[in-house]
C-alpha cells in the first residue's frame, strides 16, 4: 500500500502515542501502524524515534520574532526579552517532563544545543536588552551579549535540573524567576503563576 | 584484619579507564581487574557504574580549597564568591567532556538529581553572599538563598553548554562574567 505522508503527520501521530503510552513504550512500528505507512517510509522522513523530538521545536524562532516586534513597539523591552529567550523553554514545558528528558539525553549525545535558536533571534534579544538598559528598565548593565548568554544558560541549566527530576515545580515558572533575578527590573514585574 | 578504604583507589582507577576508553566502554569487571579487587568488594562501594558518578560528584564538592570563604585570605567577599564557584566549576571540568556528559545523562536517567551540590557549600556560600550584600561589594539585593539557586542553575547551564560545545568554549571566563552581572559588582 502506498500513501502520501509528511514529517508533520508522522510527528503528530508519534507525539500522541508518546503521551498516551510513554516514550519508551512506543516503537517505530507502532507509529507506522498509527499513520498507516511502512518502516522504510518512516525512515525516509526521520532518522529515528528520537529525531522526532526535535521536530517539536520547529518554527519556534520565527513565530516569536513577530511577538517581539509588537512588544518592542509598545516599549515593553523586558517582556520582549522574555518572549525571545523563553520561546524554546515554552515548547519544552509543553513537551512535558518525560519527553523533554529524552530530548535532553539525545541532545547531549549528539552535541546539539537543546535551546538552540537562530542568530537573528539572538541579535533581536541583544537589541532589546540594550534598549531595556538605556531606558532604565533593568539594573543589570553588563554587556548585552553576556546577559544573553547568561540567560540562555540559565534556561539550559533550569531545563537540565527539571530533567534530573530534582524539582517537580513548573519549569517555566522557575525560568521566569531566575530571569527576573538576572535582569533586575527597576520596577517589580510579575512572576509566572501556574 | 583491618579493611583498607578502597574508595580512592576505585575512583581514581575508574576515572582513568573512563577517560582512556570512554564511559560506555568500561565494565565493572574491568574496573575490578585494574584495581585487583573482586566484584563483591566493588559492590561494597558502589552498586552500579552510575553510583560511581555520584561518588565523584561528592568528591568534587569536597575537593575545594577550604579557605575559599575566608575574606582575609581571599581579599574580599566578592573574591570568596568568585573562588567558591570557580573552584567548583574547574573541578567539574577536570573530568573532561565525555565523562561530564555521562554524569548529566546518568542524572536524567536516575531521576534522583545527584547534581545537588553539598548542603554545606550552600550554607557557606549563602552566608558569603549575604556578607557581600551587606558590605556593598555586590549590589544585587535578592534574598541570598534565591540568588544562590539562580547562580547554581546558571552554572549547571554553563557546564551543559561546555559539554555541548565539546569543550571548545572558554567556559570559566564566560561564567565569571555572567556571575559578575548576576551579582552586580560595581566597576
Amino acid at each position: 500500500m502506498k500513501r502520501k505522508t509528511s514529517l508533520a503527520e508522522i510527528a503528530d501521530a508519534a507525539f500522541q502515542l508518546f503521551r498516551e503510552h510513554g516514550f519508551d513504550n512506543v516503537s517505530v512500528m507502532d507509529i507506522c501502524h498509527e499513520v498507516g505507512i511502512t518502516k522504510p517510509t518512516f525512515y525516509k522522513f526521520a532518522a529515528s524515534k528520537d529525531a522526532l523530538l526535535s521536530q517539536y521545536y520547529q518554527g519556534a524562532d520565527e513565530t516569536v520574532l513577530q511577538e517581539m516586534a509588537s512588544l518592542d513597539l509598545a516599549g515593553s523591552y523586558i517582556e520582549e526579552i522574555w518572549a525571545g529567550t523563553s520561546c524554546i523553554m515554552k515548547r519544552s514545558s509543553e513537551l512535558g517532563h518525560d519527553l523533554y528528558s529524552h530530548y535532553v539525553i539525545r541532545c547531549l549525545r549528539s552535541h546539539t544545543h537543546p535551546n538552540t535558536t537562530g542568530y537573528e533571534l539572538q541579535e533581536h534579544i541583544e537589541e532589546a536588552i540594550r534598549k531595556a538598559q538605556k531606558s532604565g528598565q533593568i539594573l543589570n548593565h553588563s554587556d548585552p551579549r553576556k546577559i544573553w548568554l547568561s540567560l540562555t544558560n540559565l534556561f539550559l541549566g533550569t531545563g537540565c535540573q527539571w530533567a534530573f527530576g530534582g524539582g517537580e515545580e513548573n519549569v517555566l515558572q522557575q525560568c521566569r524567576h531566575g530571569f527576573l533575578i538576572t535582569l533586575r527590573p527597576a520596577v517589580a514585574l510579575p512572576e509566572l503563576h501556574s | 584484619m583491618k579493611r583498607r578504604d578502597l574508595e580512592p583507589l576505585i575512583l581514581e582507577t575508574s576515572l582513568r579507564l573512563f577517560q582512556e576508553k570512554g564511559y560506555d566502554n568500561v565494565s565493572v569487571r574491568e574496573i575490578c581487574e585494574a584495581c585487583d579487587i573482586t566484584k563483591p568488594t566493588f559492590y561494597k562501594y558502589a552498586v552500579t557504574k552510575g553510583d560511581l558518578l555520584e561518588l565523584f560528584f561528592y568528591r568534587i564538592a569536597g575537593k575545594a580549597d577550604d579557605t575559599w570563604d575566608d575574606p582575609q585570605m581571599q581579599g574580599s567577599w566578592w573574591n570568596c564568591i568568585r573562588k567558591g564557584f570557580t573552584d567548583f566549576l574547574k573541578s567539574f571540568l577536570s573530568f573532561g567532556t565525555d565523562f561530564c556528559m555521562q554524569l548529566f545523562i546518568q542524572n536524567v536517567m536516575s531521576q534522583q538529581d545527584r547534581f545537588r551540590v553539598s548542603p554545606e557549600f550552600r550554607t557557606r556560600m549563602t552566608a558569603v553572599l549575604w556578607q557581600a550584600q551587606r558590605s556593598g561589594e555586590i549590589l544585587d539585593d535578592t534574598d541570598p538563598e534565591e540568588l544562590y539557586d539562580v547562580i547554581i542553575s546558571t552554572l549547571i547551564g554553563f557546564c551543559a553548554w561546555w559539554i555541548l560545545n565539546e569543550g571548545q568554549v572558554d567556559v570559566v571566563t564566560e561564567f565569571l562574567e555572567a556571575l559578575q552581572g548576576l551579582c552586580e559588582v560595581p566597576a
